[in-house]
């Protein structure tokens, strides 16, 4: 004998607006991520992304959080003191550099940001459950047609980079620049041989299992 | 003719031996009518050291008792003796005075041991973390402090109103109480425990964030999420639901579930928790403890006040006949409503909670939220596993007497009697010469008849020598 099936509260995905930099550098990457958890989950799904303010104690109700750009990035002594509480109560900041350069000033400046608040990133190994959260990536993150476009550092960055509490991932940094090879409008995945928004569904379903 | 002036002397004799005769014979109508009571009672008192005491050896203890009883008795065996006890004995000492007492001989104590009344208990906390609740009450303001020490030495120290407790995260046993010269202890064993819980819930926020605060709280969470009609994530080594092997299933959607699997699960022991929308599985209303009649919004803000419970939606929950209502919260409409209700099913317990988004405690309540999240689901699961029961001689070191010495021996005994009842308390006897030749005169009935016919003889052969009849 079994019960009626009902819902949960949908996911929300939300990206994180901050002081400093371009912050919103990716306008199409979360109607496509959004696209990509509808077609291919049967997890409850907010049509819109949503923009919250990294100073904002609103964030703590996006446990999933997105943050990108290009430009150097500096918070301020609020949005470090949210972002540490954020990471404290479980929440798991996704941070992916648009400039794909290991010398860049995002890269940079990011990452002293992200230890400053959170502690050392470390190489996440490519054998983390992650990479078979849903679809299994069997050589860690996938490659982008970004990496080697002549921007950037043209290198491919074999591996990401985590903090992680308790097991679990709290902050997740990428050079891939996945804000870049995301942000295109959904309806042009006809046109693409493999969907490279697949990652995009394994580290939602990630953050909401683990 | 004049009969001669008898000799003085000669007269004084035959009223000696006449009051002789008269003596012996009120004796013996003393001794046949004294009541038995008074003639059974002779007065021992005994002092035992406080090597005696504390001795954990019985033979020694047996030994240092009956030559004490033999020495103060005599040739005759007591039928009550005294015991100045200088400190509190250990529960083989009690139990042999409990045994002498029960045996007849009626065990009485001077109380020397300057100790207080003082219990101690340690009980297991329902839950995989090993922890353990202590309760102590003894001594008061005006003694010397509560003292708690495990087998790794002191633990802390307590002089406030003579009740202290503590939840202790491991103790290495045993547990000892004192308070100046009184002491308790138990030796703690905590019982086996199942630590795996199985978690049936859409995946979510409120399905990520319950697991991880069980998993802080240090249990084993396995899980099945259905993220589409193909594909399932699994948490943890899922297995066959069986008490065997998990403690607790908690739900917290109203989803597709094994329904009689679960329900079997709870009548073979298990725990079940039912939270949010799992409260609405209508195929488990019959095991439910709580009718979710409507859904109530959180108010807003009150996730950072000191009851970030009402910032929560929740169903407003009716309690069954029978079930238990464990918390309340004030509703929206002004009076209290059960949040948390728990009820016997088979052998095994269901717990209703009302809240449907708990994560939203941990996430956007204030910094104590996490720890209070997990806290509450801690206690959730405490309320659905239960503790199994352990035999009480696993926790009290093979005497559960220990756990409060000093009230042991008074339940055994009865309470101390004044030390001045006691008497001269003589190292070994204090017993009167008088008692001594009755009880001499008592094991020898013919010696007084012996006195009486010679007191008498001689007195009738003084008279008849001198010519008198």
């Amino acid at each position: 004998m079994s019960a009626a099936i009902s819902v949960t509260d949908p996911f929300v995905f939300a990206t994180a607006q901050y002081e400093s930099g371009d912050w919103d550098s990716a306008p199409m990457l979360p109607a496509n991520v959004i696209d990509s958890i509808a077609r291919y989950t049967s997890l409850p799904v907010r049509p819109q992304g949503i923009t919250v303010p990294l100073s904002s104690e609103a964030v703590f109700a996006y446990p999933l959080l997105f943050l990108t750009g290009h430009l150097p990035v500096r918070f301020t002594t609020r949005e470090a003191d949210v972002l540490g509480k954020y990471l404290a109560r479980g929440g798991l900041l996704f941070v992916d550099d648009h400039n794909h350069d290991v010398d860049g000033a995002f890269h940079k400046t990011v990452r002293e940001e992200i230890r400053r608040v959170a502690g050392p990133l470390v190489p996440l190994p490519n054998t983390h459950e992650l990479y078979r959260s849903f679809f299994v990536f069997e050589n860690g993150p996938p490659t982008t047609s970004h990496e080697m476009n002549g921007w950037g550092d043209n290198l491919v960055h074999e591996q990401l980079d985590a903090v992680l509490r308790n097991g679990r991932i709290a902050v997740l940094y990428s050079s891939k620049d996945y804000s870049s090879e995301w942000s295109f409008h959904p309806d042009n995945k006809r046109f693409l041989s493999v969907d490279n928004t697949k990652f995009a569904v394994n580290l939602v379903v990630y953050a909401l299992t683990r | 003719m004049r009969a001669p002036t008898p000799n003085p002397a000669r007269l004084l004799l035959e009223r000696a031996l006449r009051t002789v005769a008269w003596l012996a014979l009120a004796t013996a109508m003393y001794l046949a009518s004294r009541p038995a009571g008074q003639r059974d009672q002779p007065r021992t008192v005994l002092r035992w050291s406080v090597t005696d005491v504390a001795d954990s050896s019985a033979t020694a203890l047996v030994a240092s008792l009956v030559r004490d009883v033999i020495a103060a008795a005599g040739d005759t065996q007591p039928r009550r003796i005294t015991v100045e006890l200088p400190a509190v004995p250990t529960s083989r000492a009690r139990a042999l005075l409990g045994a002498v007492d029960g045996a007849g001989i009626t065990v009485q104590w001077i109380d020397r041991t300057q100790a207080s009344g003082l219990a101690l208990s340690a009980t297991a906390v329902a839950g995989p973390s090993g922890a353990v609740d202590v309760r102590a009450a003894g001594g008061g303001a005006a003694s010397p402090p509560l003292v708690l020490r495990d087998g790794g030495g002191l633990l802390d120290s307590s002089q406030s109103t003579g009740r202290a407790g503590w939840r202790l995260a491991s103790v290495s046993p045993p547990l000892r109480a004192s308070v100046g010269a009184s002491e308790a202890r138990v030796a703690v064993a905590t019982p086996p425990f199942g630590r795996r819980v199985m978690l049936m819930a859409q995946p979510g926020w409120e399905s990520k964030f319950t697991a991880a605060a069980l998993e802080e709280a240090g249990w084993q969470v396995d899980g099945r999420y259905l993220v589409s009609p193909r594909t399932a994530v699994t948490l943890g080594a899922l297995a066959r639901l069986d008490s065997s092997r998990y403690a607790v299933v908690v739900l917290l959607d109203s989803m597709s579930v094994d329904v009689a699997g679960i329900m079997r699960f709870v009548q073979q022991g298990g725990g079940l928790v039912l939270s949010g929308d799992a409260l609405r599985i209508p195929a488990l209303a019959s095991i439910s403890p709580v009718r979710a009649t409507s859904s109530r919004g959180a108010m807003a803000g009150a996730l950072l006040t000191e009851s970030p419970q009402r910032g929560l939606d929740a169903w407003e929950l009716v309690a069954g006949r029978g079930a238990s209502v464990v918390q309340s919260a004030p509703s929206d409409h002004g009076h209290v409503e059960p949040v948390l209700v728990a009820q016997r099913v088979g052998a095994g317990r269901v717990v209703a909670s009302a809240y449907r988004n708990s994560w939203r405690w941990r996430m956007e309540g204030t910094d104590d939220g996490a720890a209070e999240h997990r806290a509450w689901w801690g206690g959730v699961l405490a309320l659905a596993a239960g503790v199994p029961v352990a035999a009480i001689d696993s926790l009290a070191e093979g005497f559960p007497g220990d756990a409060a010495p000093y009230a042991d021996l008074v339940a055994r005994l009865g309470g101390p009697i004044p030390a001045d009842s006691g008497g001269a308390l003589a190292p070994v006897v204090a017993r009167t010469a008088f008692a001594v030749l009755m009880d001499r005169l008592r094991a020898a009935p013919g010696l007084l008849f012996m006195i009486i016919a010679l007191a008498l003889l001689g007195e009738w052969a003084s008279r008849r020598l001198r010519g008198q009849r």
